[in-house]
């Protein structure tokens, strides 16, 4: 008998505290990341320090390597149910600084969000002379008055063909022009954020053997292209197909 | 009985109508601690007051940076002026700050090595001392970071000053100028080097140039001539490629590069000896050319003693080394700029001099 009792007081405990409190779980915040990351043709770029490595070809055939590559990315923003949220207005990239290859953005409240969009380099309304004057991109970036004024998109430098002879692909606003494109990736990594979600990590990735081959082939040189609104205009359509996106949770 | 109760309360109350007056502030000058009641007779030192300095920000400019344990103040910059004119610092030998950066020279010296406090050449040119509130990473390899520490270090290093706090006091109490600008400045602190580099960074804070002929220029109210212009035009395209290390209203990207001045292995490894990294190794700082007209001879060891001399190595393209900037794209070809081209690039950086920063302050 009292074997019976116990068994039932047990297993109406189990049962009960099985009932009792459903256990709700706790909301966990979602923190967003943007990582910059780089390859050519789908390798990780490596920056060379020494001229005679020339580890990359393009297009034209030239073999080259990268000693340099900085860039400005502006407007970056995700589509909301309410509305576009602007993420950050500009954010410096320098292969070489690990710090700004991570964009640490917040938290981001539950919704649904997509059509991740950004701008390579600064807008007209934007590309101002002097407009960033106590950012640390500043004095790296500027472009000349006399060329237009306000910062350089991107400069990527190097060698190529061999150790003695370098390109600069310096982009920019050359002549007050904007050729500065936007990356849209569409709806199709649309991604819902809720209580569960947890971190949110999105990377941009830049394959920057594109800037030289597709679809255009561009050849390079040891001159200057700043001046060259042709060249500017040519590497901008190239720029626009050389991104893309990719999210995933934590 | 009763009546006794009465007169005890009527006695205190007496008392208490009684309580001692005076000034019952323990931090006045005339407390009086028997004082029970405050009769508003407080009296206070003066407190140490200091007048607060404050620089306008030139156009293009970012902010300055300034170090929050040290403010600009007119005590402080004036303590730093006299002890930037007066031997007071160094170990021997009559050495001022003065000795190797001379006003008229835009605060750098015109010989090659200036002699330290025992008469020994230092190894690198004495830099010019212009708007280095907005610089960060100091001298030609960038070694020391932010003015205050930069200045400590020259005082004491016995290739430069050899100075301490010991020889300062020593002189001091002989000198009583200092003293009553030291008192100013940082009232009953003691006598240090460290105060002297505080003082000594306020002063060289306020050594701004950013009134030149091409500064009027960009105001509209002066003109620059046919050759100064086409100048302007060689230095801010990639004709000459100037700006790309000397860039912005500041004339300078204070940053690192390997300007092609020398082939490896290297005599002076610049920020290389620092960072311990071969690929730093010929880098060296690139600094404003603000008043570049009177900061000769150029380089970090003063080998070229002409501006023409220095566009005639820009010119050449440079020498090529391995850690040769990737703007030096003309390496080994040259800018190749026509005789006319090369003059009026000298032209346009001698807009750049700033005349009242050379004879006031
Ligand atoms: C013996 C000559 C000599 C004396 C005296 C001297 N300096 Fe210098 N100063 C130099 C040289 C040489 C450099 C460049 C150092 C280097 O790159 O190694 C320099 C660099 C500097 C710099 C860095 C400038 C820059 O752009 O990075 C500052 C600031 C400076 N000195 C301030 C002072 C002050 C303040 C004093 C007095 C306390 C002083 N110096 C005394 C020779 C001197
Ligand atoms: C790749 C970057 C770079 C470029 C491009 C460049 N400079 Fe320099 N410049 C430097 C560096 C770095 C130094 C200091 C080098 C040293 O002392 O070893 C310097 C030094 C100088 C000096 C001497 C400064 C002094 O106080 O002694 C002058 C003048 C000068 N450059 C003018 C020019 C002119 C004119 C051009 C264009 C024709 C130019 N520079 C292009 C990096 C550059």
């Amino acid at each position: 008998m009292n074997k019976i009792i116990l068994l039932f007081s047990i297993i109406a405990l189990t049962l009960t505290s099985c009932k009792k409190d459903p256990v709700i779980p706790m909301p966990i915040p979602s923190f967003l990341t943007i990582h910059f990351t780089h390859t050519v043709d789908g390798v990780p770029l490596d920056l060379t320090t020494t001229e005679s490595e020339l580890p990359y070809t393009n297009a034209a055939g030239q073999n080259y390597n990268v000693k340099k590559l900085q860039y400005l990315v502006s407007n970056i923003s995700l589509e909301t149910n309410e509305g576009t949220k602007t993420l950050k207005d500009v954010h410096f990239v320098d292969k070489e600084d690990a710090s700004t290859l991570k964009l640490d953005l917040g938290e981001l409240e539950n919704g649904t969000y997509s059509n991740l969009k950004f701008n390579f380099g600064l807008n007209g309304e934007m590309n101002i002379s002097n407009a960033y004057v106590n950012e640390g991109f500043h004095a790296t970036m500027a472009w000349p008055d006399m060329m237009g004024g306000g910062y350089h998109y991107m400069k990527m430098e190097g060698n190529f063909d061999n150790d003695t002879t370098f390109y600069n692909t310096h982009t920019g606003g050359t002549m007050s022009n904007d050729y500065s494109f936007q990356y849209n990736e569409g709806n199709e990594k649309a991604f819902v954020v809720n209580d569960q979600t947890g971190d949110i990590e999105i990377t941009i990735n830049m394959d920057a053997n594109g800037w030289y081959s597709q679809p255009n082939t561009i050849t390079l040189t040891t001159d200057g292209i700043m001046g060259n609104m042709q060249l500017q205009s040519t590497l901008s359509n190239n720029g626009s197909c050389i991104f893309s996106n990719s999210v995933t949770y934590e | 009985m009763n009546k006794f109760i009465l007169l005890l309360i009527f006695s205190t109350l007496l008392f208490a109508c009684k309580k001692e007056e005076g000034c019952t502030d323990p931090n006045a000058i005339n407390y009086n601690c028997e004082a029970e009641q405050d009769d508003g007779s407080c009296e206070y030192l003066e407190p140490f007051v200091t007048t607060p300095h404050s620089i306008t920000t030139p156009y293009g400019f970012p902010d300055m940076l300034h170090p929050t344990d040290n403010p600009l103040t007119e005590e402080g910059i004036a303590l730093g002026k006299y002890l930037f004119n007066n031997p007071i610092l160094s170990h021997s030998n009559g050495l001022a700050c003065t000795s190797c950066h001379l006003q008229e020279n835009s605060f750098s010296s015109p010989s090659n090595f200036s002699s330290n406090v025992n008469g020994v050449a230092v190894t690198r040119n004495a830099m010019a001392l212009v708007n280095l509130g907005w610089a960060n990473n100091l001298a030609w390899d960038g070694r020391d970071i932010g003015l205050e520490s930069k200045i400590l270090g020259t005082i004491t290093n016995p290739f430069s000053m050899q100075g301490s706090s010991d020889s300062l006091q020593a002189r001091a109490e002989k000198d009583a100028q200092f003293m009553t600008l030291f008192a100013a400045a940082f009232n009953n602190e003691d006598i240090t080097i460290e105060n002297a580099a505080k003082s000594l960074a306020q002063y060289i804070r306020t050594l701004v140039s950013a009134n030149s002929k091409f500064d009027r220029y960009l105001k509209g109210e002066e003109q620059l001539s046919v050759s100064e212009l086409g100048g302007y035009a060689i230095f801010n395209s990639e004709k000459g490629d100037c700006f790309h290390c000397h860039g912005t209203q500041q004339f300078a990207n204070n940053q690192f590069h390997n300007n092609g001045l020398d082939p490896e292995p290297f005599t002076d490894l610049g920020l290389g000896a620092i960072t311990g990294n071969t690929a730093d190794n010929g880098k060296f700082r690139s600094t404003t050319l603000r008043n570049i007209e009177h900061t000769a001879p150029y380089m970090h060891d003063g080998r070229f003693a002409t501006l023409e001399e220095v566009v005639e190595h820009y010119n050449s393209g440079g020498v090529w080394s391995s850690n040769i900037d990737p703007n030096m794209k003309k390496v080994g070809v040259g800018l190749q700029l026509t005789n006319q081209e090369k003059q009026d690039l000298v032209a346009y950086l001698m807009t750049l001099t700033d005349d009242e920063f050379i004879t006031t302050n």
